[in-house]
């Protein structure tokens, strides 16, 4: 192992796996309420090309310190032995299987690794655990404790009054809702423990905020992809010229919708698995707004755009071309322009606010005729979907990867979506993308639209990224 | 060295096949196995240097050098198959058409016909290769010609098309059919960023064609004029001779100031002129009217070296240029292509992200699935006689409490109450041996902090309690704990699962596990 190593060890089932989980952005570190899930040592090493700039080390929990301690006791004779001892414990009993837990977490320790010692802060602190400190102090290696609270009592109190006779840096890091930030929060304190390895670290910090922002923006683009592809989704079918369209407009309509619906589910998983989170369960009656249905008119009252906001834009966006005209007969149009075109846009806002997709009958050059469902004609179909779309990625994006189960939403800011807190100018950049994508562009205008509506979403994850630098870990 | 000369090539046709038959096939992958691939890549080929194009193309050639298919060199191939046959089509049809005329025709050949065939066939389709690669600007203002060019463009797919076909079959497929359908349509959908070159490859191939016909023509021309002696005359009703002699002069033009003897006189105009009447029907003139055969026996070849000339300027040179323009514009396209459409943005994103894994690259061994004993979690019978109670050192209970919650639990009168679990040893062996002592006590309760995971300590020490006691006696392993008010209460599943588990692996049929408070007591 090269760089820094840092071997998280405690009690057993005490959070440790949760913890490199969550370090490591790694969903399948085994993680159970069974004493022993994690069997032997594993390494999370960091590499960047050809180089570790750190490794985690998970290690089983002691399962037996009061008896290691009690053998150590027994053959020391002055202080100085006590490192000496530990190696000799590990000599002796290294494959006899009596130790086995003890002998590995104790084994990259004794290689020189830094240790992180985990205790569960729900749980009231046991003498007990000083056998385990006691041992982790013989070893002489730098050490800091971690206080992961797993359930919901609070002994962190009386946890850290202990801690800090035994460690140097103690903190509270909650594995399970440790967002990136925090991760990089543990990284920079975990830094201060040898001076050695500052280069390494600070150099792993910065890429790993560069992979962060690649990251947001790879998110932006699958986001851009999902919008650009329902906005413009069609769905046809050729009838004959005497052919009744009526038939065939609900399967026709059915299959519209799923289609979308299908669209989004692909986006999700593309996010999940940019922030490798392929296994997380998604319960929709938990989701709130994400799971609500896609075409349920009263998720729309919430998320997207309101009323106003929509109809506010389409005025402003007829005020500009109509003044566009005002400015090109030199003002002799005293302003009508402007006027008639907010008019316009007032109603067309209005008018847009609760239609969704229309089905038309399309004639076809050699005969017949094409019904079509589709695209979507709403004005707060894309601004939903984008809400929707933001929503999942701010609880994907900083998502513990400890946390097994189900997602949780974040509160609904004023109990609206994202999108309808948005800069307006933000606002302005992106539904003129949907302006755009609504006529019906080429397949090459598509293309500079989605890197454009990409470009504003990137903009928009990032800001959000940037305001969630979360509460500094407890010291 | 080997870098930079990648650094400087060029897309070709194969790359640009092999690029979007990549993406195709990315399509089925995960996004998460096509960062892992192409950050394995990205470090094998540099992928913070060199510019964008080098780097795609770096991507591409370390793809294709692991042994990813690449249909690109087969679609290549099957493109030369088409332009091979289109020129073996073209060059058989010139050939054998200025053939057959020359050989098989028994009358001197008609001029007017044969130039119109052989040179104004292949001036009209020029005109027509005009209208379709000129810009759609310079044609919008002449009445007709936009609809001409649209028309002419739109057949132009049919050529890809036919490439399309020819490399879907075997030995040029390289892939399923369904498959390789489906990438061609994914192609069509592409034509904005790859049309200018599908369109001049479609019309370097009908160039291809053309110049063969040609080649073929001007072949046969001069091959069987050599073997034969073709005559050529004119006859029309409409023309006159002086009419056909001013064409001639404005068709030779071009080169009659440099070859003299391509360019024809009026005298040999008139002499060459001819009609069907002159043998069939009055059984005079040429040839059995010897007089004017050998009057006139030079002119009837004066049409030779005009006609070939004509084939030389106005079909064959046109051709060779049109041909190799065509090539050259689909050449450049294709060296130019930008290599920049969305998946070559995300795949040159993924490329220069860091190349940072923090995942263990060792798999996790599961731990095993303990089964769960019924008889540890099963009624017994009741107790009887004393218990003695040992009480683990995190449960925070008075010995009055102890005793009285105990007794509840088990219905018998507790014994003794011993502390064990803390941090020394000592005291535990020093408890176990009294308990061995003991042979009045019928049972034994061990009194165990629910929340604490059954470490390998609390298994030891029942492990130690069981030879101490021999066999027989039962143990009850007590668990205890607080609810968030922190009154005793029964454990949750959860905390008393790991417990039952564990305690049934160890195998002792009289060792059993209980909640010192019942959940119904809450």
């Amino acid at each position: 192992m090269s760089g820094a190593v840092f071997v998280v060890v405690g009690h057993v089932n005490r959070g440790k796996s949760s913890i490199v989980s969550t370090l490591a952005a790694d969903e399948t570190v085994e993680i159970g309420t069974m004493p022993g899930t994690t069997r032997h040592v594993r390494e999370y090493p960091m590499r960047v090309a050809d180089r570790v700039l750190y490794t985690l080390v998970d290690t089983p929990g002691f399962e037996r310190a009061r008896q290691v301690l009690a053998w150590l006791r027994e053959r020391e004779r002055a202080t100085a032995d006590r490192h000496r001892l530990v190696r000799e414990f590990l000599a002796e009993h290294r494959g006899s299987g009596r130790f086995r837990e003890e002998c590995e977490l104790l084994e990259p320790i004794l290689a020189g690794a830094a240790i992180l010692y985990v205790v569960d802060g729900s749980v009231p602190f046991n003498p007990r655990y000083e056998a385990e400190m006691e041992i982790l102090r013989w070893t002489g290696q730098p050490r800091m404790a971690l206080i992961n609270p797993i359930g919901s009592e609070d002994h962190i109190r009386e946890w850290r009054t202990v801690l800090d006779q035994y460690f140097s840096l103690v903190r509270v890091f909650d594995a399970h809702g440790a967002g990136f930030e925090h991760r990089l929060q543990l990284l920079r304190s975990v830094r201060e423990l040898n001076g050695v390895w500052w280069t390494d670290l600070d150099e792993a910090i910065a890429i790993l905020e560069e992979d962060r922002r690649h990251n947001l923006r790879e998110s932006a683009g699958v986001i851009a992809d999902l919008l650009s592809d329902m906005l413009r989704h069609t769905e046809q079918r050729k009838l004959t010229p005497d052919a009744a369209p009526e038939p065939y407009r609900k399967t026709l309509s059915d299959r519209f919708y799923e289609n979308l619906r299908r669209r989004e589910e692909k986006a999700r998983d593309a996010l999940g698995q940019i922030y490798a989170h392929t296994s997380l369960e998604v319960a929709q009656e938990d989701l709130g707004p994400v799971s609500d249905d896609l075409f349920d008119l009263s998720t729309w009252n919430r998320l997207g755009l309101s009323r106003g906001q929509l109809t506010a834009m389409a005025t402003m966006t007829g005020a500009l071309v109509g003044g566009g005209v005002d400015v090109a007969a030199g003002g002799a149009t005293f302003l009508l322009g402007a006027l008639i075109g907010g008019a316009v846009g007032l109603a067309s806002g209005l008018y847009a606010w609760d239609r969704l997709a229309e089905a038309r009958v399309l004639g076809q050059p050699l005969g017949g005729k094409l019904l079509q469902i589709g695209p979507m004609t709403n004005r707060n179909f894309p601004w939903v979907v984008l809400d929707r779309a933001l929503l999942y990625h701010e609880v994907i994006a900083n998502q513990a990867h400890a946390r097994r189960g189900v997602l949780a939403l974040p509160e609904l800011d004023g109990g609206r979506g994202l999108v309808a807190g948005l800069d307006p100018s933000a606002r302005r950049n992106i539904e003129d993308c949907f302006a755009r994508l609504r006529k019906r562009p080429t397949a090459m205008a598509v293309d500079e639209i989605r890197r454009e509506l990409a470009h504003w979403i990137a903009e928009v994850l990032e800001e959000r990224d940037a305001g969630r630098e979360g509460a500094p870990l407890a010291p | 060295m080997r870098d930079r000369a990648l650094g400087l090539r060029r897309p070709t046709l194969a790359d640009l096949v092999d690029f979007e038959y990549r993406f195709f096939l990315d399509e089925r992958l995960t996004l998460r196995e096509v960062r892992e691939r192409d950050a394995a890549l990205g470090l094998r080929i540099g992928s913070r240097e060199g510019d964008r194009r080098a780097l795609c193309l770096r991507w591409l050639d370390a793809l294709r050098a692991e042994g990813a298919p690449s249909p690109g060199e087969r679609v290549e191939h099957a493109r030369q198959l088409v332009g091979a046959i289109l020129a073996i089509v073209g060059f058989s049809l010139g050939a054998s058409l200025v053939g057959g005329w020359l050989a098989l025709t028994r009358e001197p050949v008609n001029v007017l016909y044969f130039w119109a065939i052989t040179v104004g066939l292949p001036l009209v389709t020029l005109l027509l290769w005009l209208v379709a690669v000129l810009p759609k600007t310079w044609v919008r203002w002449l009445p007709g010609l936009g609809g001409l060019r649209a028309l002419l463009r739109a057949v132009g797919p049919a050529v890809p098309a036919l490439v399309a076909r020819v490399s879907g079959v075997w030995p040029f497929r390289a892939a399923p059919r369904d498959e390789w359908r489906a990438f061609w349509a994914r192609l069509r959908g592409l034509d904005w960023v790859y049309g200018p070159a599908r369109f001049w490859l479609a019309v370097e191939l009908t160039q291809r064609l053309v110049l063969a016909f040609s080649l073929g023509a001007v072949g046969a021309f001069v091959a069987l004029s050599y073997a034969t002696d073709p005559s050529f005359g004119w006859r029309s009703t409409l023309l006159s001779p002086s009419e056909v002699h001013a064409a001639t002069q404005v068709v030779s033009a071009p080169w009659s100031w440099a070859v003299p003897g391509a360019a024809l006189t009026l005298a040999e105009v008139r002499d060459t002129r001819y009609s069907s009447l002159d043998l069939r029907y009055t059984g005079v003139g040429w040839p059995s009217d010897r007089s004017r055969t050998s009057r006139r026996g030079e002119a009837w070849a004066a049409w030779w070296p005009f006609l070939l000339v004509s084939m030389l300027f106005y079909a064959l040179v046109p051709r060779l240029l049109t041909n190799a323009f065509s090539r050259w514009k689909a050449n450049r396209f294709i060296r130019r292509a930008p290599l920049d459409h969305a998946d070559f943005q995300k795949l040159v994103e993924r490329l220069r992200r860091p190349p940072v894994d923090t995942r263990s690259p060792t798999a996790e061994e599961h731990p095993p699935d303990l089964a769960l004993d019924a008889r540890v979690t099963g009624p017994s019978a009741p107790l009887e006689g004393t218990c003695q109670v040992v009480l683990w050192e995190g449960v925070d209970l008075d010995e009055p409490e102890v005793r009285r919650r105990v007794e509840g639990r088990l219905g018998t009168e507790v014994g003794g109450v011993f502390s064990v679990g803390g941090v020394d040893l000592e005291p535990d062996a020093r408890v176990l041996q009294a308990l061995a002592r003991d042979a009045k006590a019928d049972a034994i309760a061990v009194l165990v902090e629910a929340w604490e995971p059954p470490s390998g300590d609390y298994l030891d020490f029942l492990a130690e309690l069981r030879r101490h006691l021999g066999k027989g006696r039962i143990v009850t392993v007590l668990l205890f704990d607080r609810d968030g008010r922190g009154r005793p209460a029964a454990p949750s599943a959860e905390r008393s699962r790991p417990w039952l588990q564990r305690i049934a692996a160890m195998g002792d049929p009289w060792l059993r596990v209980l909640p010192l408070v019942e959940e119904e007591a809450q």
